[in-house]
């Protein structure tokens, strides 16, 4: 097991290369240069303050150097400094993490304690009515564009119910209970299509399971349903909902960026979305490199609690 | 690999997909919808009852009414006729972007697959790096570079989902290789492009064809996601995802603006989706786990 | 009538562990209803090995698991018949009292070791359950228990085996892991199913000969399902021959090979490899197995049979006792010896 964990550290590093490498060109080696992109329009840009950015930036310098002094400053946690604000994107990206941590952890708490059991209990009493519910509100679940219901939640929130607090975001930190008064509805939006992704393979892979001959052999050694369940099936079910809940994590990254953007909450997603539209490359670049790399862990560790459950990886 | 088929029945294949497909509900169901929507965006011209783009101040924020049926947006543009024009901008995008997707990714698919060894594992390594980046960021970051425009958005959305129909292409090609027939046919000479194109292209069509059909549904999400976030389609061009997020300012004044866009989108997801989850039962069960 | 006569049965086999009449059991799908199995009669004394074979598809799993009652429900319905297994009918009793019965007084031992074991729990685990389950043993002592129920299958190194998970041990060693998990708490009948089927030949004869030895030892009755008449020869002592869900032909074993009075023993006979015959090539079978969903009205075996007459198509035939212990479902049951 630990030599599986030091391998599969170890196959991250090209991954987060060809990451780092990816972002670095996209942002690179388009027609003109940041400056360029950045300054937009505007072509009058000062040729004495041009020349300082560029070299600055490094880019001055041939490409492949570029790239490696990008590179060794990101792997020091120095992701340069903003254009607009003047401060460091990693300060930046961590004074906003906070929000993207709380609304994944919300959402995924909602998944796997909702999902998993609903997904369970409807294969268990396959055919019945409650399965049948389950199963036609999976798939409308899962056809629901999460940026839409958020609208609508808050459009109910705010007309219907005068329920303002969604909008108003309190830091964790100031006021616990406000905070998750304002997080809650957001993180179960978030993690909505999700859920149903995960109920839906949950309830296959248990009635997949059910169907084994060791379930068999557990029910003849006489074992009670309950035991049969718990013990035999879930543990082989959960398989493949763990391979489906790494997919769709990424699905939830992404999410995060509308959730943020509808409930306006101050996350690493409108922190983006901002910089897009102002043009400062170093905080998109930043932050997207930031995340994807956060993601490559994520499924790191998603593997490792996979090679956990199924004794028949080996590596 | 999978030659646990039921032999001894004298159906073609075809035939008894087509019997499970019809047998599937949800499928004929779902598929109907997609053809309402194919036919929509061919013929929005004719169904829509007003121009999508004609602003007429003096009837904006109308509620739905006789005159517009699902009323009309701050401009005094029909809400309906925007909504029928957005399926066609909904499905140029979606069907245009899934065609650059499955060709760039059939073509990478066959060849990694078919020659394998260091090519194979090269493009197998570039695509993880793909693969590493939630979608939607990937998206982001393109679409930002590229700037905001109905046909960057086609681009990006083809250039990301290329890399799942090359897996799932590739992973075909492996089991179809070993085959006995592809052997038989190599033993009397075929050329590698012959084998490839005429032997083992067809034999990996199916889970391509599964695989568009779902990715059909999540691309009219991602071009909805990007048009709501700004970075798709351009106003004054009808897209629901456009729509959905000009609503935002409007509504406590005129909640249907939000409302009925986000149906329309459900609407066109749920269609592919049943259509897909009914093609993959018919014609590949063994892609049920995605 | 029955039950006037069932006291003085009981005296005359007090021996008597199972027998079973009249069971029925059919699955009820969408192509219509498989009747798996069709009335089948029959019983299995004390110490004893009866071996029930058939041609795959016959209902002898089927059998199997309605003993046990663990057919999978739906599709599969025991529709009637009794189960009686030690003076109690299996099939009317509860969930709680069937379940304390499985695992301890009849146990199973399956076809595929592999498929039937839990891959992703050790096998300590899973042999240690059935002691916790049955016998209220804490983990330790369960542990220790399966350890030597381990040794008496003659494993290797028990002690490391137990941390082992199913795929890390060979095809014969997961068997006798399954047979250790099956003897684990002296059943009085082991019910089991094409138990050396998936194992290369060799194993085969070592995992029959370790099972004589353990049911000798814990005088358990074995109901041994196969269609391999070489196992049957070498391990039963009665056999009930299955046809389209009904035992054909009911015999003793040496009966059985010496005199098959039913046309579909004698064609299986016939298909069976024999030394030192002149015969070059192995008769099959004529025609396909029986689809159960369609039988015949008659006699199920008359398309197939070679001695077909008119009656068979028209009427299906009762059973007949040829002489005390030799019955048989033919209207017209081959005569004589063989030649």
């Amino acid at each position: 097991m630990l030599r599986y964990i030091c391998i599969r550290i170890l196959s991250m590093i090209p991954i987060l290369l060809g990451v780092s490498i990816l972002v670095f060109a996209t942002f690179h080696l388009v027609p003109g240069d940041v400056v360029d992109i950045m300054m937009g329009d505007e072509v009058a840009g000062d040729p004495k303050v041009l020349m300082e950015l560029r070299k600055e930036l490094n880019l001055d310098k041939p490409v492949y150097l570029q790239y490696l002094y990008w590179l060794w400053d990101a792997v020091r946690g120095d992701l340069g400094k903003s254009f607009t604000s003047g401060k460091p994107v990693m300060e930046e990206i961590l004074h906003r993490l906070p929000v993207n941590v709380e609304l994944m952890i919300i959402a995924i708490a909602f998944v796997i304690l909702i999902g998993i059991p609903m997904g369970m209990l409807s294969a268990y009493k396959q055919f019945s009515f409650l399965d049948g519910i389950v199963r036609v509100a999976t798939i409308m679940g899962y056809s629901i564009p999460n940026f839409w219901l958020a609208t609508i939640v808050v459009l109910l929130g705010s007309l219907y119910f005068r329920w303002l607090p969604v909008l108003q975001y309190v830091p964790f930190s100031e006021n616990p209970l406000e905070n998750i008064k304002c997080m809650v509805i957001p993180g179960f939006v978030l993690g909505l299509t999700t859920l149903s992704y995960i109920v839906r393979m949950t309830r296959s892979s248990v009635l997949d399971t059910l169907r084994q001959d060791y379930v068999r052999t557990a029910r003849a050694k006489g074992m009670t349903e309950k035991l049969v369940l718990f013990v035999h099936v879930l543990k082989n079910s959960l398989i493949p909902v763990i391979t489906v809940l790494g997919i769709q994590i990424g699905v939830l990254i992404g999410g995060l960026v509308l959730t943020e953007e509808v409930f306006v909450l101050p996350g690493v997603g409108r922190l983006i979305l901002l910089a897009i539209e102002q043009r400062d490359f170093m905080i998109v670049t930043g932050s997207i490199l930031f995340i994807a790399s956060v993601f490559v862990v994520i499924n790191l560790i998603v593997d490792i609690v996979y090679a956990f459950l199924d004794p028949r990886i080996t590596y | 690999m999978d030659e646990k088929k039921e032999n001894g029945e004298i159906l073609s294949p075809s035939r008894l997909a087509w019997m499970g497909f019809k047998k599937h509900k949800l499928g004929i169901i779902g598929s109907i919808m997609v053809i309402i929507l194919i036919l929509v965006s061919l013929f929005s011209s004719v169904v829509a009852p007003y121009d999508p783009l004609a602003m007429n101040p003096k009837d904006s924020l109308r509620a739905p009414c006789a005159k517009y049926w699902l009323g009309t947006d701050r401009f005094g543009r029909d809400q309906l006729s925007r909504l029928l024009y957005g399926t066609r901008i909904s499905m140029e995008v979606s069907f245009g972007a899934i065609a650059i997707a499955i060709f760039l990714g059939v073509v990478i698919g066959l060849i990694s697959g078919y020659y394998g060894g260091i090519l194979d594992n090269i493009i197998m390594r570039l695509l993880d790096i793909l693969f590493a980046f939630p979608l939607l960021l990937l998206a982001l970051m393109l679409v930002a570079v590229l700037g905001p425009s109905l046909e960057n958005l086609l681009l990006t959305i083809g250039f990301l989902y290329h890399s799942r129909f090359a897996r799932i292409v590739r992973g075909s090609v492996l089991a179809v290789k070993e085959k006995e027939f592809i052997e038989a046919i190599r033993s009397v000479g075929a050329r590698d492009i012959t084998i490839i194109l005429f032997f083992i292209l067809p034999n990996v069509l199916s889970p391509v064809i599964v695989q568009a059909t779902f990715n059909l549904s999540t691309a009219i999400m991602v071009e909805a996601a990007l048009s709501f976030l700004g970075l798709g389609t351009q106003p004054p061009t009808p897209s629901w995802g456009l729509m959905i997020s000009e609503s935002r300012r409007f509504m406590e004044l005129a909640p249907w603006l939000a409302v009925f866009p986000g149906l329309a989108i459900i609407f066109a997801v749920l269609g592919f989706n049943l259509m897909g989850d009914a093609l993959r039962d018919a014609l590949d069960p063994r892609l049920s786990q995605r | 009538m029955a039950g006037a006569k069932r006291p003085m049965e009981r005296r005359e086999d007090d021996r008597l562990i199972l027998r079973v009449s009249g069971l029925k059991t059919y699955f009820f799908t969408t192509e219509g209803v498989t009747k798996a199995v069709d009335g089948l009669d029959f019983e299995v004394r004390k110490g004893e090995v009866l071996g029930l074979v058939g041609e795959s598809g016959c209902g002898k799993s089927v059998t199997a698991l309605s003993i046990l009652r663990l057919v999978a429900s739906p599709p599969g319905r025991i529709l009637e018949g009794r189960i009686e297994f030690m003076g109690k009918d299996l099939l009317r009793l509860s969930d709680r009292e069937i379940r304390k019965i499985r695992g301890s007084k009849i146990s199973m031992i399956f076809q595929d070791p592999l498929t039937s074991l839990n891959p992703v729990l050790r096998i300590g685990y899973q042999l240690s359950e059935v002691f916790r389950y049955h016998k209220g043993m804490d983990r330790m002592k369960s542990l220790r228990e399966s350890i030597r129920m381990l040794k008496t299958t003659e494993i290797p190194s028990p002690e490391e085996r137990v941390k082992n998970y199913p795929h890390e041990m060979s095809g014969g060693m997961r068997q006798r892991a399954m047979i250790a998990m099956a003897f684990a708490c002296e059943p009085s009948l082991l019910i089991a199913d094409e138990p050396t089927t998936a194992l290369d030949v060799t194993v085969q004869a070592q995992v029959l000969k370790l099972m004589k030895e353990i049911c000798r030892e814990q005088e358990t009755a074995i109901l041994l399902i196969t269609h391999d008449m070489g196992v049957i020869a070498n391990m039963c002592q009665r056999v009930a021959v299955m046809y389209a869900g009904r035992v054909v032909e009911y015999t003793n074993v040496f009966t059985l090979f010496s005199e098959p009075a039913h046309p579909y023993t004698e064609a299986l006979l016939k298909s069976l490899p024999r030394l030192g015959a002149k015969r070059t090539r192995l008769d099959s079978i004529e025609g396909q197995p029986p689809q159960l969903h369609r039988l015949p009205p008659a006699c199920p075996f008359e398309p197939r049979c070679e001695y077909s007459a008119a009656r068979c198509k028209e009427e299906a035939p009762g059973v007949t006792c040829l002489r005390e212990g030799h019955e048989v479902r033919c209207h017209y049951p081959i005569n004589g010896k063989k030649e």
